[in-house]
């Protein structure tokens, strides 16, 4: 039996995880604490805060186990660079800057912080750890994994056979192929931040058609067998660590779209960028249904899991057939969990249950939210039924923020710190893209609803995907749900459990309303970290307009106070 | 306004507010509210009369339209420089004393920033120098990775 810690930091998305004895028990990013959205950074902060939910200090863990193998990055960093020399003369000094500024020294770095022991310092491979977070928080006793981002050590994709306690790699595709490049390097053609407009792009594919599927067919080559490549002089990853497309992307797909840039879906300059999102998005699907077939006939296994950034796509995850579990924090930060749970496995720790919730954060502090709301001069007051409360305000047209219990793990606000609404007139969606959270118009809500009344409102949709918002279904009455009903008439849905206290709301909203669904959306500013603590859910409400915060049983709202 | 101007000047950098946006290195809580306010009284000051500079260079230039709003970002300085200052003079019982060390932490900021440019500029002519040298090394991984 084991006190293990995973980290994982160093390029996007820092996190850390804490195991014991092979129970789950608290899971975090760093961009939660340091208010940095996607921070890099050794995740300080997230160690204290599992240390702190897991009653232990630094001194008691048995192992420190980091995600991936720095020595093995500088290595593919270098190689990489040789390979394209002398192309990669200016960018060779940056790149090896930032790995022997840092990045290589990391386990040193975790121990000196931490105070144990250098030995205690450990690490796995960075797609092992994102397969260990899939597979072993998943349904599964026996599953094919499917590992799909960017790269890691020197893998972009791998393959690998989960049975009980072992995972074993049957097949990986290197860098520089990779699905998680062509993905970046897109979006950053598309004035989009790589690392973070990801979804932006693939809420905005489904305002286009794939028009351009030939021209992005020499780009990416989709193989009979599963596997695919890149046309390598299209990209600039050895060259340009800014935007990693080549001057052949603008030549073959036109001059990309400036960042940042107000964007008009009618004019044919922006249907244009939607057409190639819309492309994108089509050979994405591709590419991973013929790797999910190919891990399922190399593996013998039906069911599979996902994870790696590219499992971030819930739109694609919805095309894949089958049994099927995607890894709430499918990104790096998922590997944090991954690494710990490694690292217990092979001190002889039972691998752990499935995971029932993505609830493995910090949790919030009522008394501290209405002291500092009674301080910024805001009515605050404590509601014997906060839940209630919360219910009659959105069945009445309110926009609520609420933040209750640990937060979430991973990417997506699945009911404890979330922006809440009813599901309907769509001018709740225009509400809260323009006013609220200031984003494109194009993107998209998420509608939670109580497990057992889904099939009513969606069409099929995969059931351990739904609870943690991975997937997406079609809406079978989009003009009832207009504000949670994406352009192509689908919704990334989330099941809740009547029993929790998100279920126990959207219950009410229910009774009341008639339709059991809320809108649902995190709990953020734009270019925010979801909000963690209390003076971050007071510092959203100051400086947005929504109608009430609750935190937990305290009700704050901008009347005088009484 | 700033915005305004910027995006008249050039749209793409003014679209993006992450080119001017601040403070990342949470000086409030890492200074305490004393030197941080005397740091931001000393920054004001300086911003003041650096403004003030470019505001007289765009009038000998005869931009109005951008003379205009220094002028206006001018005024706008000064009252941050004098509101700073007068909170620095409800906190600290020694103002002058506060804005002296100020300044002296600042210069102690600019040797180190030096420092870094003159290491980074050695490691990155260091890192270039190696790279020519595994030229051989480079030939071999092509043809290997081939």
């Amino acid at each position: 039996m084991s006190a293990v810690l995973g980290v994982s930091a160093g390029y996007h998305d820092a996190a850390a995880a804490l195991v014991i004895d092979g129970c789950i028990v608290a899971a975090m990013q760093e961009e939660r604490f340091s208010r940095v959205k996607n921070d890099p950074s050794l995740p300080l902060s997230a160690i204290a805060a599992c240390l702190r939910a897991g009653g232990i200090a630094a001194g008691a863990l048995d192992a420190v186990v980091f995600y991936e193998n720095p020595y093995a990055k500088l290595e593919r960093v270098m190689l990489s660079a040789l390979r394209s020399f002398p192309r990669s003369f200016w960018q060779f000094p940056r790149a090896m800057a930032s790995q022997l500024a840092g990045k290589v020294w990391v386990k040193d770095a975790l121990a000196d912080r931490l105070d144990v022991d250098r030995a205690k310092v450990t690490h796995q491979e960075h797609h092992r750890s994102h397969a260990a977070s899939a597979f072993y928080t998943g349904p599964f006793a026996r599953a094919a994994v499917l590992t799909v981002d960017a790269v890691g050590e020197e893998a972009s994709t791998a393959i690998w056979k989960g049975d009980g306690k072992s995972l074993e790699r049957v097949d990986q595709i290197a860098f520089p192929h990779s699905l998680g490049l062509l993905y970046a390097a897109i979006t950053a053609y598309l004035g989009f931040e790589v690392n973070e407009g990801e979804y932006k792009v693939m809420g905005l594919a489904a305002f286009g058609v794939p028009a351009l599927e030939d021209e992005l067919a020499k780009i990416v080559t989709l193989h009979d067998d599963g596997t695919f490549a890149l046309a390598l002089p299209y990209f600039a990853s050895h060259t340009d660590t800014e935007l990693g497309f080549g001057k052949k992307v603008e030549a073959l797909l036109g001059p990309r779209r400036s960042p940042g840039a107000p964007w008009d879906l009618a004019s044919d300059r922006d249907r244009r960028y939607a057409n190639v999102a819309a492309t994108l998005q089509a050979v994405t699907e591709r590419a991973m249904l013929g790797l999910a077939a190919r891990a399922r006939r190399l593996t013998g296994e039906d069911a599979l899991c996902l994870a790696g950034g590219v499992a971030l796509n819930a739109v694609c995850n919805a095309k894949i057939p089958g049994p099927l579990f995607v890894h709430p924090a499918a990104g790096d930060a998922g590997g944090a969990l991954g690494a710990a749970i490694l690292g217990a496995i092979d001190r002889g720790d039972p691998r752990p249950a499935a995971l029932a919730t993505a609830a493995l954060g910090e949790a919030i502090d009522a008394g501290e939210a209405l002291q500092l709301a009674r301080a910024l001069g805001l009515n605050a007051l404590r509601t014997n039924d906060p839940i209630a409360a919360a219910a009659e305000q959105i069945a009445r047209g309110d926009v609520i923020a609420f933040a209750q219990g640990r937060f979430e793990w991973g990417p997506r606000a699945l009911g404890q710190r979330s922006i809440l609404a009813r599901p309907a007139p769509a001018e709740i969606k225009e509400r809260i893209n323009r006013v609220i959270k200031r984003r494109e118009p194009f993107r998209p809500f998420a509608p939670a609803v109580l497990s057992q009344d889904a099939p009513r409102y969606f069409g099929s949709f995969a059931e351990h995907l739904a609870p943690f918002m991975t997937t997406t279904a079609p809406v079978k009455d989009p003009d009832a749900l207009a504000a949670v009903t994406h352009i192509d008439g689908s919704a990334r849905l989330q099941t809740v459990a009547e029993s929790s206290v998100f279920g126990d709301l959207i219950a009410r909203v229910g009774r009341a309303t008639g339709t059991p669904i809320v809108l649902n959306t995190s709990l953020n500013g734009k270019g925010e970290p979801i909000v963690a603590g209390a003076a971050d859910a007071l510092s959203f409400f100051m400086a947005h307009p929504v109608d009430a915060l609750f935190v937990e049983d305290v009700l704050i709202t901008r009347g005088k106070p009484e | 306004m700033f915005t305004l101007r910027a995006e008249q000047l050039d749209p793409e950098v003014a679209a993006d507010p992450t080119q001017y946006l601040a403070d990342f290195e949470h000086l409030f809580e890492s200074l305490g509210e004393e030197r941080f306010v005397a740091f931001v009284h000393v920054g004001e000051a300086r911003g003041r009369r650096q403004l003030h500079i470019y505001r007289d260079e765009l009038a000998l230039r005869g931009d109005d339209k951008s003379r205009a709003l220094f002028d206006a970002v001018v005024a706008d300085e000064a009252h941050h420089e004098a509101y700073t200052g007068a909170i620095l003079a409800t906190l600290s019982t020694k103002p002058r004393a506060a804005i002296a060390r100020a300044r002296r932490w600042e210069l102690w900021r600019a040797w180190l920033r030096a420092g870094r440019l003159v290491s980074a500029a050695v490691f990155t002519w260091t890192m270039r120098l190696l790279y020519l040298c595994l030229f051989p090394l480079a030939l071999y991984e092509k043809r290997r990775a081939r």
